[in-house]
């Protein structure tokens, strides 16, 4: 039987964000932890001792509402705490407080930029919750006594949990809502989005409909996504093993799954959560959170320049390609960098060119932003600079601005001390031209004999004995002279 | 609402808990006169009264973003039944 690939997928999202307040969601706990030091930032609330009371961080509000307003959510004048109840040993009262009934906001969207132009994701809610401690598994051999390892630093961190709409129709789409998402709450400083480390959590639904009959796939949740590239495996992944629930494959049935990164596939996690009744109700020690729209439209009101609206300030005000606006603004690192340099030096297209190029080059090796490398936008000035000035060729500049990333020298003196100093004095470049041209006479010969390509050849010559040095313009002259003066 | 054993046998799993038959019958038979004790507010009119979800007044109580110390980490895990390291110790929920 022939696979069908034409049923509709259906993608939804719920992603967790630790917000980046310096105390816990109810405790004045600090939110710093490191593994390497357990439960040293706990007090009786974030362990769930009888008779302590949670009292709400007043930022962690700050931060919801403002993730909600950059993702164009309602804000409720009211909302409310539930205690969702399950027991796992990483969760030390037997229930998260979460949000359930009347959540922090809800009805927002957020246009992304598919293959297919731009799209609105719904967004369904945003809530707070506190995050669970970290548990650590110990030995897989089924033979010996198993038991867990509980970090309750992590307990109480506060987190927005954002939940789209089944918006998205492919696992391209749900990887370019989640970078997106990630540079939102990365411009307003609420989170520092980082999926690898778990600062930023995602889980997908998916399920396949097939288009003629409606008939749909069970809806499968698939979790521990952990970078970018994840997200789009492995919907990719369950997308096609969806697709078997309509050959009559058994197999498919509404279930959690986990990504598996080294298998590169989706593995059952039935048994972990066959009953997810969580039976949630009011939290009792915790008033509401009633806001005034004043508080609501002063946080607006703090709100940066978003990564769309910069991208057309970028357009208009530095005139390059919408291609060009969109990368830069892809970080806000970057977009800072670029509106750095573009202040020291006039020439924004050139300036977006290095950074496209060179810049992004190194920070992806690296895999930092370019806030966290030696590199200032002076580096990078003062580089163009001497490129106008004919101090050094862009080839040479290129290694420059490598050396540069690795020493934080500046360019002049990495130019200094490793005399890269370009040749640029034609009496000087004449003199090499000529002896190439002496030293060749077969090639010469050649070249007058119509050959014309045979002056690469020279150019090439004439670089590899001033090691690249020489001002590439005036050697492409001088010898296009040499070739096409009459003989002496 | 009524307590069975279908029910007390759900909320073992969710509480991670295994009774034995007599406890299992013992449970049935406190909830449901706990139960029944509390349906006793169900003779009550309620009818246009807007619950309560607190007995605190309805006032929003938030408190600055200012770390407090906590508790020491020897304190802090004085009474756990289990330690390993600095770690508590629990039995493994896998599987
Ligand atoms: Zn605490």
């Amino acid at each position: 039987m022939k696979m069908r690939n034409d049923y509709k997928i259906v993608i939804g999202l719920e992603i967790h964000a630790q917000l980046l307040t310096k105390t816990k969601m109810f405790c004045g706990c600090s939110t710093e932890y490191s593994f390497d030091d357990p439960n040293t930032n706990v007090c009786p609330v974030c362990m769930g001792m009888p008779g302590a009371l949670p009292i709400t961080n007043e930022q962690a509000i700050r931060f919801g509402v403002k993730a909600a307003l950059a993702l164009n959510c309602r804000v409720n004048l009211y909302s409310r705490f539930d205690r969702k109840n399950y027991f796992y040993p990483d969760l030390p009262k037997g229930y998260q407080i979460s949000q359930y009934k009347y959540p922090l906001a809800e009805h927002g969207y957020l246009p992304i930029e598919t293959p297919n132009g731009e799209k609105k994701v719904r967004i369904r809610r945003l809530h707070l919750e506190e995050d669970a401690g970290k548990l650590i598994h110990q030995s897989d051999k089924i033979d010996t006594a198993e038991y867990s390892l509980v970090d309750l630093n992590r307990a109480g961190i506060p987190l927005a949990e954002i939940v789209t709409e089944p918006d998205m129709a492919s696992p391209r789409e749900a990887r370019i809502f989640m970078e997106k998402l990630r540079n939102i709450l990365r411009y307003i400083d609420v989170c520092n989005g980082n999926l690898e480390e778990g600062s930023l959590r995602c889980d997908a639904n998916i399920s396949l409909v097939d288009p003629e009959t409606g008939r749909s796939t069970p809806r499968i949740e698939v979790k521990n996504i952990n970078s970018f590239k994840f997200v789009e495996h492995a919907l990719e992944y369950e997308a096609n093993r969806l697709r078997r629930f309509f050959e009559g494959d058994k197999d498919v049935v509404r279930e959690t799954r986990g990504w598996d990164s080294k298998l590169q596939m989706t593995i059952s996690q039935r048994g972990k959560e066959e009953e997810n009744d969580y039976r949630y109700f009011p939290e009792p020690d915790i008033p509401p959170i009633v806001l005034r729209e004043e508080f609501i439209e002063e946080i607006k009101g703090e709100l940066p320049e978003l990564p769309d609206a910069k991208k057309k300030r970028f357009m208009q005000m530095y005139n390059i390609p919408e291609y060009d606006a969109s990368i830069l603004v892809s970080s806000k690192e970057l977009a800072n960098f670029f509106e750095e340099c573009c202040a020291k030096y006039d020439k924004p297209k050139i300036v977006s060119n290095w950074i496209m190029t060179e810049v992004l080059r190194e920070l992806k090796e690296r895999g930092v932003e370019i806030n966290e490398t030696k590199i200032t936008s002076k580096h990078l000035v003062e580089l163009l600079k001497e490129i106008d000035k004919g101090t050094i060729s862009a080839n040479t500049a290129k290694s420059v601005l490598e050396r540069a990333f690795e020493t934080g020298e500046m360019p002049n003196e990495i130019v200094e001390k490793q005399g890269l100093k370009q040749i640029s004095n034609a009496d000087e470049i004449r003199k090499i031209v000529q002896k190439v041209v002496e030293e060749n006479p077969k090639v010469v010969a050649q070249y007058r004999g119509g050959k014309t390509k045979a002056m690469a050849f020279f150019i090439g010559q004439v670089m590899k004995v001033t090691r690249g040095k020489a001002n590439p313009k005036m050697v492409n002259q001088l010898v296009k002279e040499a070739l096409e003066s009459p003989e002496e | 609402m009524k307590v069975d054993r279908e029910l007390v046998r759900h909320l073992e799993i969710l509480a991670r808990l295994t009774l034995t038959e007599e406890e299992e019958m013992k449970m049935i038979k406190d909830m449901n006169d706990i139960l029944a004790y509390v349906e006793k507010i169900g003779e009550l009119d309620l009818h246009g009264v807007e619950p309560t979800y607190t007995v605190v007044e309805a006032r929003t109580v938030l408190r600055k973003d200012e770390v407090r110390k906590g508790l020491a980490q020897k304190m802090a895990l004085a009474n756990v039944p289990a330690k390993k390291g600095n770690f508590i110790k629990v039995s493994s929920i896998q599987g």
